[in-house]
């Protein structure tokens, strides 16, 4: 009997999957809980925190997320969430997380300059086309 | 900005958990083999001090117990210096 099963984590940007995962380990409402290969349907909401898996290497990757559903069915783990970095560091995750949400800061300000030189630009044709007479 | 605050705390209140659990686990396991070698080291003096010492009572004519208690008070000295000693290096 096969003994991994695959891990697939995603969320609105980014996916990562590990194709021979040995177990999993997190937290939902009930408890902490394990998954192994060979165990039955199951859906859950984890609780927001850290989660971890092992590979077939036998090396544990920490998974830190604010609250995601889990679902296991046909030998597939799938982990959907709305952000999650995963790290062997468990002590990296939190500047990893701070990085992330600092680049998603950084991409919304951009976006929000972006769209007032779109307005002022806009404004500025409007103006000129109600100088001018130009019809629309 | 309060969800990252949520988000934040539960990680870092999870890792802190994880390393707490570690540190018991190590901690269990390292007083395992602290206690094994501390009477290792009283035990393997006190066991060759009797051995040694039988052997040269028994090479002796006559009957006696002179040399094993002998040096079975010599092992259960020694093996009180060896662990004194571990002792002292450990800390």
């Amino acid at each position: 009997m096969n003994h991994c099963f695959e891990l697939l984590l995603q969320d609105s940007t980014h996916q990562l999957q590990e194709g021979r995962a040995i177990s999993f380990v997190g937290r939902d409402a009930s408890g902490r809980f394990g998954i192994q290969a060979g165990h039955e349907p199951f859906l859950t909401c984890l609780e927001p925190g850290l989660a971890r898996f092992r590979n077939d290497g036998g090396v544990w990757q920490y998974i830190a997320q604010p609250g995601a559903v889990l679902r296991f069915h046909q030998q597939r783990l799938q982990l959907i969430t709305t952000q999650f970095v995963v790290s062997e560091d468990r002590a990296a995750l939190l500047s990893l997380l701070e990085s992330d949400w600092q680049q998603a800061a950084h991409t919304r300000q951009l976006a929000r300059r972006n769209q007032v030189q779109i307005e002022q630009a806009l404004a500025r044709k409007l103006w000129q086309m109600n100088r001018g007479g130009e019809a629309l | 900005m309060n969800q990252q605050d949520d988000f934040r705390r539960s990680v870092q209140r999870d890792t802190e958990r994880e390393q707490n659990g570690e540190r018991e686990r190590a901690g269990l396991v390292g007083l395992f083999m602290y206690g094994g070698v501390v009477g290792l080291l009283l035990a393997i003096p006190m066991v060759a001090g009797a051995y040694l010492g039988r052997w040269l009572d028994s090479l002796s004519p006559e009957f006696g117990t002179r040399w094993t208690v002998s040096l079975i008070i010599l092992g259960v000295v020694a093996g009180i210096f060896n662990v004194v000693w571990y002792i002292r290096e450990r800390l």
